[in-house]
């Protein structure tokens, strides 16, 4: 068991809605070492997020985690009582937010949301906490820690906010962080240094890190492995440059190709994905995918493809993968 | 590029020259009895660039860098503190409301927010109509609605998809019902502000196929206001590049992206993270300066890896060099 940091086995989490059951999150299993950077990818709807909140049981009514299971370290996360989690949160798992202007407190100065997080998990002394909140502060970045410490979140633009909010996630320096689209909201240039400084920063740390973006240029950039969602289920899954490189699964395939690149030659039209998302209310029978697939075949409508291993490291779930070797393309 | 001015251009659509829009905060009784001084937002500064027919002119840049005042000042929704706005060869800058009618119907606006910028009480086919009808497009319900279903069969909808209303549609669909909107007032030019960055990486693809099919099929021209670079390299011909207000560089989209000049664009190319390469660069460190307090001199100084003296106190020109314009002091 000890082998993973993280090990997630057929985790499931359901909405129950009045309209009737969203698996959002259906049978999803993956694994993450020591220090690893695994990228969580897809589109809206995907259910990327809902992974990663039901990971730390951050699950509210009317949805909730219907099965599965969840070693961190070797034990079943999703045993534990919410009291037993809340010493987990923030310590051992914590998180980081998309929108830096709605996960700090507005009325609190950062400097004393810092010291919660130390102060509930710690045993520092109120001048322990103090001089480690400033080395925290100067380690993301934040210039003049120690004037800085008694603003409030307005005052903070919204970059030096998400610095605020990754400060507050090591604080207590966790064995896994969990950034839920942490750079979406961020203006480019400040996309980068955030980027850089998580890298950084787990790297120093030694945390693992889950990054969850729909953008798959971030997750080259930054990521070991990648797992590509689509309605709830993993589709595939590798290591980062391989899986990118030369992409199996159909729909990982349609994504990067409808990336407009930033060097070479450029077409006219962008190769797209044909139709939408189902609803998840309404899936098809088969593979999710196969109506938007130009791969698919009768067994494709009928029947779900498990993940399967296609080359070493390298797992999709797909009948009729791309990119295949031996195979070859001519298996339209 | 910035002598536009006097002589209008046949091959332009569009000609802007030294627009300048200034927001005041409110000021109350209180900023009164207690003397604080009036502020103003310098959201546009002097912008000058013209959009051919038939072509796309991107404006890129980071939030907060005038872009979408700069679209929604040429289109009129807010009125241009100075500078003037030539479209199709009339000085459409000192319009009255009335006079902008018949140039309102030839251009037009496709939003960012697919939620925010349809009505939700409304079916789809009374959006796409009512502009139709204000404008006298259509001589009667019967011309618009026959107009509107073909309209949206060019967007890709069904004709029984007409009567339904926003919220049963996704974003990228609700994108194409914008467009459609944007459409049925044969219009010849369309300022299009972040019409994908709301949508899904596949959609957008959708989105911008179908932008580029129609500047084909309707002979249109657009203004196209983004802050992907990766985006604007595939649909664009010509670009210019946006800070605080000023254009600090414009020109051919190749040249620019093939050999930017001016340290922001480089930073702004350099740092976009692309699946082929790891950024190398280190990020451009700090924020974007206050546009309440604008600087003296360069307004990218603060934030220049390549700053000299003369940046902080003289603010340099947009001036020709290699094939495009830039304002650098470096050169």
């Amino acid at each position: 068991m000890a082998e993973y940091l993280l090990e997630v086995k057929n985790l499931k989490t359901c909405f129950e809605l009045f309209r009737g059951t969203v698996k959002a999150v259906d049978g999803v299993d993956f694994t993450l070492k020591e220090g690893e950077i695994l990228g969580i990818v897809g589109e809206s709807g995907g259910g990327k997020s809902v992974t990663g909140f039901s990971l730390l049981g951050l699950i509210d009514l009317p949805g909730r985690i219907s099965g599965g299971e969840v070693f961190f370290r070797g034990e079943d996360l999703l045993k534990k009582s919410e009291e037993e989690m809340r010493r987990i949160r923030g310590k051992e798992i914590s998180m980081i937010f998309q929108d830096p202007m709605t996960s700090l407190n507005p009325l609190q100065t950062i400097g004393s949301q810092i010291d919660e997080m130390l102060a509930l998990h710690t045993d520092l002394s109120s001048a322990e906490r103090k001089q480690r909140i400033l080395d925290l502060l100067t380690e993301v970045g934040i210039p003049n820690p120690a004037d800085r410490i008694n603003n409030y979140p307005h005052q903070f633009s919204g970059g030096m906010r998400q610095r605020v909010v990754i400060a507050i996630a090591l604080a207590v320096n966790p064995r896994l962080i969990i950034a839920d689209e942490p750079t979406t909201a961020l203006d480019v240039t400040v996309q980068a240094q955030i980027l850089k400084l998580m890298e950084n920063l787990v790297h120093k740390f030694g945390s693992a890190l889950i990054l969850i973006t729909h953008d798959l240029a971030v997750v080259s950039e930054m990521t070991h492995r990648v797992a590509v969602m689509y309605c709830g289920k993993i589709v595939e899954e590798g290591p980062t440059k391989d899986l990118i490189a030369n992409p199996h699964h159909p729909y990982t395939k349609g994504l990067l190709e409808s990336i407009p690149k930033m060097a070479g030659a450029r077409t006219p039209r962008l190769p797209q994905i044909s139709g939408m998302v189902p609803s998840l209310f309404d899936l098809p029978k088969g593979c999710s995918f196969a109506p938007r697939c130009s791969r698919a075949t009768e067994r494709c409508l009928q029947d779900v493809p498990e993940m399967r291993l296609l080359s070493p490291g390298r797992k999709a779930a797909c009948y009729h993968p791309a990119g295949m070797a031996e195979e070859g393309e001519g298996h339209e | 590029m910035n002598n536009t001015g006097k002589m209008h251009d046949p091959k332009n659509i569009l000609e802007v020259s030294d627009l300048v829009q200034t927001f005041t905060q409110p000021y109350g009784i209180l900023d009164r009895l207690t003397g604080r001084p009036k502020k103003t937002v310098h959201a546009v500064n002097g912008v000058s660039f013209s959009v051919r027919r038939g072509e796309v002119f991107s404006l890129v840049g980071e939030s907060g860098c005038g872009k979408s005042t700069t679209a929604r000042t040429i289109v009129r929704l807010l009125e241009p503190k100075s500078g003037t706005l030539l479209f199709d060869g009339q000085d459409i800058t000192k319009f009255t409301p009335a006079e902008m009618m018949p140039v309102r119907k030839k251009m037009q606006m496709i939003f960012q927010d697919p939620y925010a910028s349809l009505n939700p009480r409304q079916r789809i086919r009374e959006i796409v109509m009512e502009p139709m009808l204000f404008h006298r497009e259509a001589a009667d319900r019967e011309e618009a609605h026959v107009k509107m279903l073909r309209l949206l069969d060019i967007v890709g909808f069904r004709p029984e998809q007409a009567d339904r209303y926003p919220h049963q549609f996704s974003g990228g669909q609700r994108q194409r019902i914008g467009i459609a909107r944007a459409l049925a007032t044969n219009p010849t030019f369309l300022a299009a502000d972040e019409p994908v960055s709301a949508l899904d990486v596949s959609i957008q693809a959708q989105v911008l196929n179908l932008m580029m099919d129609l500047r084909d099929e309707f002979n249109l021209s657009y203004l196209f206001i983004a802050h992907d670079l990766s985006v604007v390299r595939h649909v664009t011909e010509r670009l210019g590049i946006m800070y605080l207000g000023f254009i600090v560089e414009q020109g051919e989209r190749d040249r620019i992206f093939e050999k930017p000049l001016h340290p922001y664009t480089q930073a702004l190319l350099a740092v976009a993270p692309t699946l082929d390469r790891k950024i190398a660069a280190v990020p451009l460190s700090g924020d974007v300066p206050s546009p309440i307090h604008l600087p003296v001199g360069c307004p990218f100084a603060s934030r220049c890896p390549q700053k000299m003296s003369i940046c902080e106190t003289n603010r340099p020109k947009l001036r020709i060099l290699d094939g495009r314009a830039v304002a650098c002091h470096l050169y």
